[in-house]
């Protein structure tokens, strides 16, 4: 037995068993979440590469499956990355319970994270750009809404997508070719053109992000907020893994010092469009875009892989706790839009009380759980001067903006309002999503019990 | 065989799909170029591999086109308002497409710096797809058109992949990859015609 065929071999196969029996909505929804539970779990108990014995039966897990010549590894200490990811599977599946999701959204999504993992996992790594494409066409299946009109911020995302992976397969085969040491600078600023293009594309580094708020606007946000979320992990760390396979590119070319550049620059646009939208589908999108130019920051840093772990946690439980809360009140409404959404939180008061919640947090307001963790972005920041601490800081007061905004919306309104209690289907809703917020609280007012333990996730990335 | 001979006519064939699929109003034209297309490929990429290779870009290629052909068998009509019956529309994209020539002729001896392995000719007809297949993404709206549009740049890329990477695996890859966008196009057509989920 090997580790790739229990996490990512059999969630494929069980994926297409659910696919096949996808009539039962709430049977395949439940599966999905008990093997989300399980591959979990066995991620967190099951070491590799190590001897185990059970009764008397002894079995060692091998870390490497061989596919047509090509090699799977996972490693014993990807095992954390994993968890990681299954997790956040764990974490939308949940949410699904409570909202409207096409049948198809468990075992689109069990496959989604396995080709991920594979894309993570396959050596040479040259096959992740590919592995990664095939799981952006598998989404996409998720994304389309069905008897209604094709939005281009689907096609958009497909376009963006499907042209960042031959930029990346040309970069890889250019930077595998090129000796960076040799001092051969025309071809690593060519191999480097590549790279920043395809990861721009895929990205949606500004000017390419159209298609994020445009996804949110048109997608269902729950779906969509899942898509882009497990996007920019895998994504993350498979850039980090240029940047830890090729040091030279970092020598030759200050690629940290591009990076924070283009991490202020996400960062800054996102949150000013964020906090200038009228659509709480579109501020969602821009609140993505924000992040990411977060995600750009802790990558410029030395060991910011770790940082962004700490972050993806609390940017995952936020973002899904955002997306629910949406989906839900999007039951109630034409649209997200401002004057469709007036008066939500006299309505709704946890529902849109854990939209405002979710966005402060991912603003860094203190109490909350991106606050701890920004902190030692700023910090960090600091040392290279005062402008990026400044810009940093300007990009979070405008996400708080947009949240203001959306709090004022909520509460606004003068007709009588009926309170959520005459609406008992929303309970499990309502206690998801209190527990979310509590959640959030717990991970900001009490930091010190979850950083040392999600800082020493160790990287996926082969060496 | 040595393939240099019909080498040349594979580039113009490249070129008179690629400008067909920009231009044309009749979806069977679309469908029936975009096959054309990938025979021009097949011919060209089979300067770099064997032809058992090349054949599977050929194969993946026209069952692509096949899918497409019956995704939009479904619903023509759309496929034929976005260009609209005026001749100017028609004549600015034959102008672009001029253009597109232009630059893929021009900028051959400077592409053929980097690509060491690759033919003059492999490097037209790549130039000449991707220039092609951008300009549709740029002047279309339509998901399929665009998804046309998208396979054309791809076909471009696996020519000068083609002349890098010889590995079977990931060429195999990069042809499911076509064929499986062909698969998201036609599901982009009929998904709008299905019955909602309840």
């Amino acid at each position: 037995m090997s580790a790739p065929l229990i996490w990512i071999v059999f969630p494929i196969v069980m994926a297409g068993l659910m696919i096949i029996f996808s009539y039962q909505r709430k049977l395949v929804l439940f599966s999905g979440i008990f093997l989300a539970v399980l591959l979990a779990l066995l991620a967190w108990q099951l070491k590799v590469d190590e001897v185990i014995i059970v009764g008397s039966t002894a079995f060692k897990i091998q870390p490497q499956l061989n596919v047509a010549g090509r090699q799977l590894v996972i490693a014993d200490s990807d095992r954390p990355s994993i968890m990681y990811f299954y997790s956040v599977l764990l974490f939308w599946l949940v949410g699904a319970t409570t909202v409207r999701v096409p049948r198809l959204f468990a075992p689109l999504g069990l496959l989604i994270v396995a080709v991920f993992l594979a894309a993570l996992a396959v050596e040479p790594p040259l096959f992740a750009a590919l592995l990664i494409e095939i799981a952006i066409l598998i989404s996409v299946f998720m994304l389309v809404n069905v008897g209604e009109r094709i939005n281009r911020g689907v096609v958009r995302f497909l376009i963006y997508q499907t042209l960042g992976m031959p930029l990346i397969l040309l970069a890889s085969w250019f930077l595998g070719n090129v000796q960076i040491e040799s001092g051969a600078l025309v071809d690593i600023i060519r191999a480097a053109i590549f790279l920043a293009l395809g990861f721009a594309f895929q990205f949606g580094v500004f000017p390419f992000h159209s298609w994020i708020p445009m996804l949110f606007e048109k997608a269902n946000p729950f779906i969509a907020a899942f898509v882009v979320s497990l996007l920019l992990s895998v994504e993350t760390q498979y850039a980090f893994g240029f940047l830890h396979r090729y040091p030279g590119l970092q020598e030759v070319l200050n690629i940290r010092g591009i990076l924070q550049f283009l991490g202020l620059l996400m960062l800054v646009l996102g949150g000013l469009w964020a906090a200038f939208q009228k659509d709480l589908t579109r501020m969602i999108g821009f609140t993505f875009v924000a992040v990411i130019g977060h995600i750009f920051l802790m990558l410029s840093l030395e060991d910011g892989i770790q940082l962004f772990y700490v972050f993806s946690v609390h940017r995952i439980l936020a973002f899904a706790i955002w997306a629910v809360a949406l989906a839900v009140i999007r039951t109630q409404t034409p649209n997200l839009r401002f004057s469709s959404v007036q008066g939500m939180a006299r309505r709704f008061p946890i529902i849109a009380g854990s939209v405002v919640i979710a966005q402060f947090s991912i603003a860094g307001i203190p109490l909350l759980a991106g606050f701890p963790v920004l902190l030692i972005l700023w910090e960090r920041l600091t040392l290279s001067g005062i402008w990026p601490i400044l810009l940093s800081l300007l990009g979070s007061a405008s996400l708080m903006v947009g949240g203001l905004r959306t709090l004022a919306v909520f509460v606004m309104g003068s007709e009588e309002i009926h309170r959520e209690g005459d609406f008992p289907h929303y309970l499990l809703p309502r206690a998801i999503l209190t527990i979310g917020i509590l959640l959030l609280f717990l991970m900001g007012l009490f930091p010190q019990w979850f950083l040392p333990v999600l800082s020493s996730i160790p990287v996926f990335t082969k060496p | 065989m040595s393939i240099a001979p019909i080498a040349p006519f594979a580039v113009a064939l490249v070129a008179l799909t690629s400008i067909l699929l920009l231009v044309s109003r009749n979806w069977r034209v679309s469908i029936s170029a975009l096959g054309a297309q990938y025979l021009a490929v097949f011919i060209l990429i089979m300067i770099s591999w064997p032809i058992e290779y090349a054949a599977i870009k050929l194969i993946a290629g026209w069952m692509a086109a096949a899918v497409l052909g019956l995704g939009l068998a479904e619903q023509v009509d759309a496929w034929e308002d976005e260009l609209g019956s005026s001749v100017s529309g028609i004549l600015f994209r034959l102008f672009m497409a001029g253009f597109v020539l232009f630059f893929a002729f021009s900028a051959t001896s400077d592409a053929a710096r980097w690509l060491l392995r690759a033919a003059n000719l492999q490097i037209q007809a790549g130039l000449i797809l991707i220039g092609m297949g951008l300009l549709h993404l740029g002047l279309t709206a339509q998901p399929i058109r665009s998804v046309l549009a998208l396979m054309t740049v791809l076909s471009g890329f696996e020519i000068f992949y083609a002349t890098m990477e010889t590995a079977l695996l990931v060429n195999a890859i990069l042809a499911a990859i076509t064929l499986s966008l062909a698969f998201t196009a036609a599901y982009l057509r009929v998904a709008p015609l299905m019955e909602r989920e309840e």
